[in-house]
């Protein structure tokens, strides 16, 4: 084998041990918090469902025409009526998805859920994105 | 030897990027309308639709006009006709039926996947399957080759390689392991799509080595020790250095550590740029009447430009501030349009166009579409800066307002690089044989 094959071998060992390391270790101890109960993970999925990635936020991942969601949704906040209000019925930016009552419920639930971590990380966005 | 029918694939697939391209840029610019006119076709065909086609597309024609080119060049560098062209064939016809597929699934809104990858993840296996064909071939293929390889075809297997992998690591998610671990789930996520990136930029690169060498005709370049040195400087940074993306994420530090020491080594390929500057304004001025050199050349200071910025902003002190604003959009625009799809048209031009000479039209083309992309990587500069400036402190809205002309400036811009890019393309004449080259 020559060298530049040893280094390239060399590097992807290297990176497949990363990879496991970040899919392990790397993401499991800094934080600990409750797994997401049943209506957070199907929030989850309706916020896949409707592409909602394409406008908001969570974590950096997403479009910047609406606002970064990661800390939008504090439990019993007063952004919770509001949080429901553009989800029920859009707003001169965003469209009305037609989300039934019980999937507003669950993305709700999701962005509550994604909240506690964003209150655990030095995340600066906005906190008060939907305002 | 390439034959005509293998050559007839890559022109086919040539054509096909071209077509992808147009596509992809009008739904951009469809995105941009929408920032400064929400209310047109809001509901009828919102933002969440336009998006994923205008990525999609666009990426299309990355990996499409990427493959067109291999498969052109590679019976030309191993010296015979490819695997199996049935193979090239099949990829081919899964690839488009698959970018039909999916366009149709976005336009009438059905999504199911994640950023850039939104589709519902069944469709994941079909472009797995047909990468996987690509693949095979390739590798069959370029494996006969007995002699020292020259830099791109290291670069091209392990762009090909590493997309089977990042993409296979993109759809992690969909096993709760992964998915309901929200720290997991995000920085795969970010891993995934980070080294993606990578992958096909060493698609990309891998064309452009191959060009320089066939324009200058001098192939020392290609196997030189120091350009060996900064393919693997490259391949670190596919492989570590998406940690960036993930300052924000409550994962360990040590992925962030990692991510800064492997992007501030960009500073060594930023350092070689600028000492070799002087002998690349001589290669244009010796070169100013090659259409495909001038595309290379602008791409040379697209990756001058975007570097800077990318190592900007791997800082974490600045990440702090820009990341989530248009400063990571004007990062992948300059990098997409201005790097990897001047060099893509290079190697289109290249192979299409018969006359070694620029026309006045291409020369119109060529500064308006640089032009365009100058103005718009500013004018996405100055909506990053104004988020990050406000940030915490305005809403959303209000923040958007201050925003706005950099907006109008961005779709404004837009239509000129989308006719900068009809007039370069306007050019090329498409045929089934290969002229000779």
């Amino acid at each position: 084998m020559n060298t530049r094959a040893r280094v390239l071998s060399l590097l992807t060992i290297a990176f497949i041990v990363y990879s496991v390391w970040v899919y392990t270790e790397g993401t499991d101890s800094s934080v600990w918090i409750d797994p997401p109960g049943i209506s957070a993970q199907e929030g989850k999925l309706v916020y896949q469902k409707y592409n909602c990635s394409a406008c908001h936020q969570i974590f950096g991942l997403g479009g910047y025409l609406g606002p970064e969601l990661s800390n939008s949704l504090v439990q019993n906040s007063p952004s919770e009526a509001l949080a429901f209000s553009y989800l029920k019925y859009g707003s001169p930016r965003m469209p009305n998805l037609h989300l039934s009552d019980e999937e507003i419920q669950q993305v709700m639930e999701y962005l509550k859920y994604v909240a506690k971590f964003s209150g655990e990380s030095n995340y600066t966005g906005s906190p008060v994105a939907l305002k | 030897m390439a034959t005509e029918k293998t050559d007839t694939l890559a022109h086919v697939f040539l054509v096909t990027s071209v077509v992808l391209l147009l596509a992809g840029l009008t739904f951009g610019l469809a995105g941009g309308l929408q920032y400064v006119f929400p209310l047109w076709m809001k509901d009828s065909f919102p933002f969440t639709r336009l998006r994923p086609l205008h990525v999609s597309l666009v990426i299309s024609w990355i990996f499409t006009a990427a493959s067109g080119g291999i498969y052109y060049y590679l019976p030309r560098i191993v010296k015979h006709n490819w695997y199996s062209l049935r193979l090239g064939w099949m990829h081919y016809i899964l690839m488009v039926c698959v970018i039909i597929l999916m366009s149709f699934l976005y336009a009438s809104g059905t999504f199911g996947g994640r950023e850039y990858l939104e589709f519902p993840p069944w469709l994941g296996l079909l472009i797995l399957s047909y990468w996987t064909l690509f693949l095979i071939n390739f590798f069959r293929t370029v494996f006969t080759y007995k002699e020292k390889w020259p830099v791109y075809l290291w670069m091209w297997c392990s762009g090909i390689l590493f997309f089977a992998f990042t993409f296979l690591e993109s759809q992690l998610w969909i096993f709760s392991f992964f998915r309901d671990n929200l720290v997991r789930d995000t920085t795969v996520q970010w891993k995934a799509l980070g080294s993606m990136v990578g992958s096909w930029n060493m698609l990309v690169y891998g064309t452009a080595f191959y060009l320089m060498e066939q324009i200058s005709g001098n192939s020392k370049v290609v196997h030189s020790k120091k350009t060996f040195f900064f393919f693997f400087l490259g391949l670190t940074n596919l492989m570590f250095n998406w940690g960036h993306h993930t300052y924000i994420v409550p994962a360990s530090p040590w992925i962030k550590n990692v991510s800064y020491i492997i992007s501030m080594t960009e500073l060594l390929i930023l350092g070689n740029i600028l000492y070799q500057w002087k002998g690349t304004v001589s290669e244009i001025q010796k070169n100013k009447n090659n259409p495909a050199y001038l595309l290379l050349s602008a791409a040379d200071a697209w990756v001058f430009l975007n570097l800077i910025l990318a190592i900007l902003l791997s800082v974490p002190a600045i990440n702090n501030h820009t990341h989530g604003t248009h400063f990571t959009v004007a990062h992948a625009m300059g990098t997409t349009i201005g790097i990897n799809t001047m060099i893509l048209l290079a190697s289109v031009m290249y192979i299409q166009w018969k006359s070694e000479k620029a026309s006045r039209k291409f020369i119109a083309g060529m500064w308006t579409a640089n032009t365009a992309l100058f103005i718009f990587w500013i004018a996405l500069l100055g909506a990053g800066w104004t988020k990050a400036l406000y940030q915490g402190q305005l809403t959303h809205q209000q923040i958007i307002s201050h925003e706005m002309p950099f907006f109008y400036t961005i779709t404004f811009s837009g239509f000129f690089l989308l006719i900068g890019v009809l007039l370069i393309i306007s050019n090329i004449k498409f045929r089934s044989s290969s002229g000779g080259r």
